[in-house]
């Protein structure tokens, strides 16, 4: 039987995309719906948020979550 | 039976946290006010191709529609939305004006290089509107979903103390983009889509929203690797 590989949540919650001890169903079913490019475009993101947090040592996920802001993006 | 907005949105909540994260930095950063410049002109080049994607997403879907529903359907919206999104003479002409208030030069912006996510973000979108499928605009015009929070650029303002003027599009965009939203996901879920179409305007949005999120920590966080140009890093 050929060997699988890990799941899509687990590949995001080593990543620490998810951090929920327990997604809901239908969080979990989407999850599992995205295709591997998708969870890269996600991984690879977050690793640069967490290369920002070591360099800056600070960003919003490091410490208590500011007010939410979005982005200062125009269109 | 969820609809296919509620279920895009579900995935960009995924990557949502990143998104914001330029923002908090620079409302936090000690040189604010030297950076939030760059900022904006890093989301400027997105204003100034807006229309012209759109246009070639109306070009492609315009060919396909007599053969394609979903097309036929995006014609009409295209149709509609791209006179909205002009803002200016130029499209995103208002936003290089808010820029001449920061002390950006219009024409410097135009003849300098791209940032590079930027540019990877625009030759995606377009490869995907020419060669995979006009909707995939859609994941590029998602961004709409998320306007900026005006309490937010109330604080940007503050803390920077740069001219008001250079706020102007930022603001407005707050609560216009709230309609322009709600209108997208409208006419998404309106749209008859297969699993494809939707594969395709997730794996658009997720681009679009990661490579402006690098683009703005280029600014933000210099000296983070991937960024672009010789800057210094400064740890706080």
């Amino acid at each position: 039987m050929a060997a699988t590989g890990p799941t899509n949540e687990e590949r995001l919650r080593e990543a620490g995309v998810i951090v929920a001890d327990q997604l809901e169903p239908t969080q979990a079913a989407m999850v599992e719906g995205l295709t591997p490019e998708e969870v890269e475009v996600i991984v690879a993101v977050k690793k640069r948020i967490d290369e920002t947090d070591r360099v800056l040592g600070w960003t919003p996920e490091s410490g208590d979550m500011p007010p939410s802001v979005r982005a200062f993006m125009p269109p | 039976m969820t609809t296919a907005s509620v279920r895009l949105g579900r995935a960009l909540d995924l990557v949502l946290p990143a998104y914001e994260t330029p923002a908090q930095v620079l409302l936090d950063h000690p040189r604010a006010r030297e950076l939030f410049p760059e900022y904006l002109a890093a989301s400027a080049y997105v204003a100034l191709v807006m229309v012209p994607l759109m246009e070639a997403a109306l070009a492609r879907a315009s060919v396909l529609a007599p053969s394609d529903a979903v097309a036929a359907e995006l014609v009409g919206y295209l149709e509609r939305h791209i006179p909205e999104e002009m803002h200016g003479d130029e499209p995103g002409g208002d936003l290089l004006e808010d820029l001449a208030a920061l002390g950006v030069d219009a024409a410097d912006l135009r003849e300098q290089r791209l940032p590079v996510p930027v540019a990877a973000l625009i030759g995606t979108v377009f490869f995907r509107i020419r060669h995979a499928h006009p909707v995939s605009v859609l994941g590029f015009l998602w961004l709409e979903a998320y306007p900026p929070l005006r309490s937010a650029v109330e604080r940007l303002m503050e803390v920077t103390g740069l001219p008001p003027e250079g706020f102007r599009q930022l603001l407005e965009h707050s609560d216009v983009d709230l309609r322009h939203g709600r209108e997208l996901a409208t006419l998404y879920d309106s749209l008859p889509l297969t699993p494809w179409h939707e594969r395709l305007v997730r794996l658009s949005a997720l681009e679009t929203m990661s490579f402006m999120t690098s683009a703005w920590l280029d600014v933000v966080a210099d000296g983070v690797p991937a960024a672009v140009g010789p800057r210094a890093a400064t740890p706080r």
